[in-house]
């Protein structure tokens, strides 16, 4: 492409990059501006945060989580918004790969001055995800990884005290999970996938600051302000049936750069039908953490595991295989979920 | 793991029936099965039987969902079908399968030929975009089914004189837009301008288009107008296409990848009010999969008269790059390879939502339902000027305003997401390439602005007024 000669909004600078999101050639500037201010109108236009809530930035080290914590922190001071930033990094226990991301994430918190708590699969589960590749195998084990996850970072941040944990979900990643929903006809995830912000009952608020944030602008923006971050990926293998989704999404982006956007809209254009039955939630009986059965899928997982039955705990049609074995002795379990109540009476921004 | 010997064939859970792993015929239990349909083995002689039982349960679901049961005469009188033909696999079996079951040759139950009225066939013929005409052959095959055949030309969605033929008003003069603004201005027409020539207008607007992916996009949604009104005036009420499953996937997660998440549910089942009335659309073989389709034609010695890549809107592909039409059409085949049951999902994934909101108004291009403010949510996604440009320094903390309203008004209110984003999204591979491959002499394009088709009418504020009266007060 054949650059103009000055920047399409100042009109002044020389333009050094062309915007995936819509195709504009700007100059360095300029793309900081429209990139934190799109963020900012993200969570103004959606009232996200409240003034002097506690907020844990869910921080991987990677590209994601790293822009996160330097816009949400250059906003927040700019803005005002009165946040208590904190960072809140899980450690899955994967030797030579989150270990080296966690070293990204304390270099961070050194440079940005926010407080830092890691929470580790093996101090909550009793088992790192090496064992527990080591016990599954490497197929399916991104579902023991993003059930442990989940409920990790709710832990973690109910031990900071935190009303609000916010991710660095961009995008592309929202769009993907649209197409992967309507793939696997998860009627209940795709209900409620395009929401900013997700909040069951009892639990932390959890949103997505940079739900309309291209993946490549966040890589470009990290580029250009030279942020340290992580950017290799995960050793073990990566869920195939997602990756179809993944590359499918990446060929319609090539062919129309708006695709992502428009499936994102399209996710926020529809809603389950009423006569469509889904699970009430309710809460794990071992755990307390919410669950959609009598015990949450972590604590479903963490028995397999602990039962050497890793590989059947995946689906549900070996569940009662899993049941019928006799738990055995001295077996771990996650401890009791609690957190104080949230400070839903404070002043939106 | 347990160290217990295996559990006993009590202890477990009855394992899924899986019959392809059977030699015998699940339904007649006798005859060697010939043919494995998702997981099922059927006989030669059951398969028919039971391909034509599906067919009807997805007709009478269509139809009538509350009809009496089978054997019970109706009250109400049989529908006059339209059939939608493309020359293509599907409208091959479809043709044929009306044939069969509600005709007195094809031996057809006489109550259950009672199920719809007279039947024809449509055929939108796209040659003048240098494409084949296949309409001989299906007038052929028309003929052997007895069954009438109505063509429509391609480039009638841009001629003003087609308007009175299927009842809807004459267009003064030919409605133009600025395509370069996101607004979609109107622009003034030509003075002095005589009837354009309504192939040189297609390719005119197809040429404005701002990406490859937007043609095939569009020349369907034209197609489809045009069959539409075409039923309306030949005084039948219900058009039925011949979408089957796969397809029916493709144009799903077509419809989600243009951002038409809103009007989901059209694309299995929909009704259009027309100027000549109301036409429900329905596709009756929409669970049926490519095998059943081929084994069909196949077993019944069917010509296809048109090719697999006789489509209208792959004459248009550009050279580098893919459509997204293109693109989806290989990722969901790729799927039935490798995850066949994931194809039936999105079908029955679509069933399962709805409307977030009501719809505000009918998207003037293709007539679905459009929910309010669509246009300006994308408008709101990226910050395309500087405020210091815009309108000066404000409260950083206020929500964000929604796009300004331009002083002059255009044809973007009227439009839907979807319609809205192929007649202004840019960028992409192949873009640029459209002007030439859209338009052989691309003299119109651009300089004059963008012609839309004949049912595009500009909103006047008076009409506009009419609708919202009951909401206004008086000043």
């Amino acid at each position: 492409m054949v650059p103009n000669r000055t920047c399409a909004l100042c009109h002044t600078s020389k333009p050094i990059l062309r915007r995936p999101k819509t195709g504009q050639q700007l100059c360095k500037p300029c793309f900081f501006y429209v990139f934190e201010t799109e963020v900012h109108e993200t969570i103004i236009g959606t009232n996200l945060f409240q003034q002097g809530e506690k907020v844990a930035i869910g921080a991987s080290g990677g590209k994601d989580s790293t822009v996160l914590a330097h816009v949400l922190t250059v906003l927040n001071e700019r803005y005002g918004y009165g946040l208590q930033l904190h960072l809140l990094s899980i450690d899955e226990g994967i030797t030579g790969y989150r270990d080296d991301s966690l070293k990204s994430v304390k270099r961070n918190q050194q440079e940005y001055g926010l407080p830092l708590k890691i929470l580790g699969y093996d101090e909550l589960y009793g088992w790192t995800m090496d064992r527990v590749v080591e016990q599954i195998g490497r197929k399916n084990n991104c579902t023991f990884c993003g059930v442990f996850r989940r409920q990790a970072l709710d832990r973690g941040a109910a031990s900071l005290d935190a009303d609000h944990i916010v991710t660095g979900h961009n995008a592309d990643d929202t769009a993907e999970t649209v197409l992967m929903n309507i793939l696997r006809g998860d009627i209940a995830r795709l209900g409620r996938c395009t929401a900013i912000c997700t909040k069951g009952e009892d639990s932390i608020k959890r949103s997505k600051p940079f739900k309309y944030a291209y993946e490549k602008e966040i890589v470009m923006y990290a580029y250009f302000k030279k942020l340290d971050y992580f950017s290799t990926e995960c050793l073990y293998a990566p869920d195939a049936y997602r990756g179809h989704a993944r590359v499918f999404l990446k060929d319609l982006e090539a062919a129309r750069p708006s695709a992502i956007i428009d499936i994102i809209h399209s996710g926020e254009a529809f809603q389950v039908a009423q006569d469509v039955e889904l699970k009430p939630q309710q809460f794990c009986q071992r755990c307390g953490y919410m669950a959609s059965n009598e015990l949450c899928k972590a604590c479903t997982l963490l028995e397999s595991l602990e039962k050497g039955m890793g590989k059947l705990a995946v689906g549900d049609r070996n569940r009662r295989k899993l049941d019928d074995e006799p738990m055995p002795q001295g077996m771990r379990t996650i401890p009791m979920f609690q957190r104080s109540a949230t400070t839903d009476s404070a002043s939106p921004l | 793991m347990s160290c217990e010997g295996p559990p006993s064939a009590e202890d477990l859970m009855p394992k899924r029936p899986r019959y392809d792993r059977d030699q015998t015929c699940i339904k007649c239990k006798s005859h060697r099965g010939n043919l494995v349909i998702k997981h099922a083995v059927y006989c030669f002689s059951c398969l028919p039987a039971m391909l034509i039982r599906k067919f009807r349960r997805a007709l009478s679901a269509s139809l009538d969902p509350a009809a009496p049961p089978r054997g019970t005469p109706s009250r109400t009188p049989p529908p006059d079908v339209v059939l939608a033909l493309s020359g293509g696999p599907s409208s091959t079996v479809l043709l044929d399968m009306v044939w069969k079951c509600f005709s007195v040759e094809g031996s057809g139950r006489k109550d259950e030929r009672r199920q719809v009225g007279s039947v024809r066939a449509v055929y939108v013929d796209w040659s003048c975009l240098g494409g084949k005409s296949v309409v001989e052959s299906l007038r052929e095959a028309c003929q052997r089914y007895g069954i009438e055949l109505t063509m429509v030309m391609g480039e009638a969605a841009f001629d003003a004189a087609w308007t009175s033929a299927v009842g809807m008003p004459r267009p003064t003069s030919e409605l133009l837009v600025n395509q370069h603004s996101d607004r979609l201005p109107f622009l003034p027409s030509p003075m002095g301008a005589g009837p354009s020539d309504p192939i040189a207008t297609l390719r005119a607007h197809l040429a404005s288009l701002p990406t490859p992916s937007a043609i095939p996009a569009m020349l369907r949604t034209l197609t489809r107008l045009l069959i539409l009104n075409t039923t309306c005036a030949l005084s039948c009420s219900v058009l039925m296409l011949g979408t089957c499953l796969p397809r029916l996937s493709v144009d799903l997660l077509e419809n989600v990848a243009y951002g038409g998440g809103f009007s989901l549910g059209s694309e299995r089942e929909e009704s259009v009010s027309l100027p000549l009335g109301e036409v429900h659309v329905i596709r009756p073989l929409r669970d049926w999969s490519l095998k059943e389709l081929g084994w069909w034609l196949h077993s019944r010695s069917l010509p296809v008269p048109r090719g697999v890549d006789g489509k209208p809107d792959r004459l248009l592909a550009p050279s580098g790059g893919k459509t997204l039409s293109k693109l989806t059409e290989d990722f969901v085949l790729g799927l039935e390879r490798d995850y066949p049951s994931t194809v039936s999902t999105i079908s029955k994934t679509a069933t399962k939502v709805v409307p977030a909101e009501p719809a505000a108004y009918r998207c003037a291009y293709c007539l679905r339902p459009a929910q309010k403010n669509a246009t300006r949510w994308k408008a709101g996604t990226a910050v395309l000027v500087l405020p210091s440009l815009a309108d000066g320094g404000n409260d950083p903390l206020a929500p964000p305003k929604t796009p300004p309203l331009p002083g002059a008004q255009g044809l973007a209110d009227g439009l839907c997401y979807s319609c809205y984003t192929h007649l202004t999204s840019r960028g992409g591979t192949g873009a640029g390439k459209v002007r030439s491959i859209a338009s052989q002499d691309a003299d119109r394009s651009g300089s004059t602005g963008m012609p839309m088709p004949v049912w595009v009418r500009r909103v006047r504020e008076e009409e506009m007024k009419q609708h919202i009266g009951e909401f206004l007060l008086e000043e």
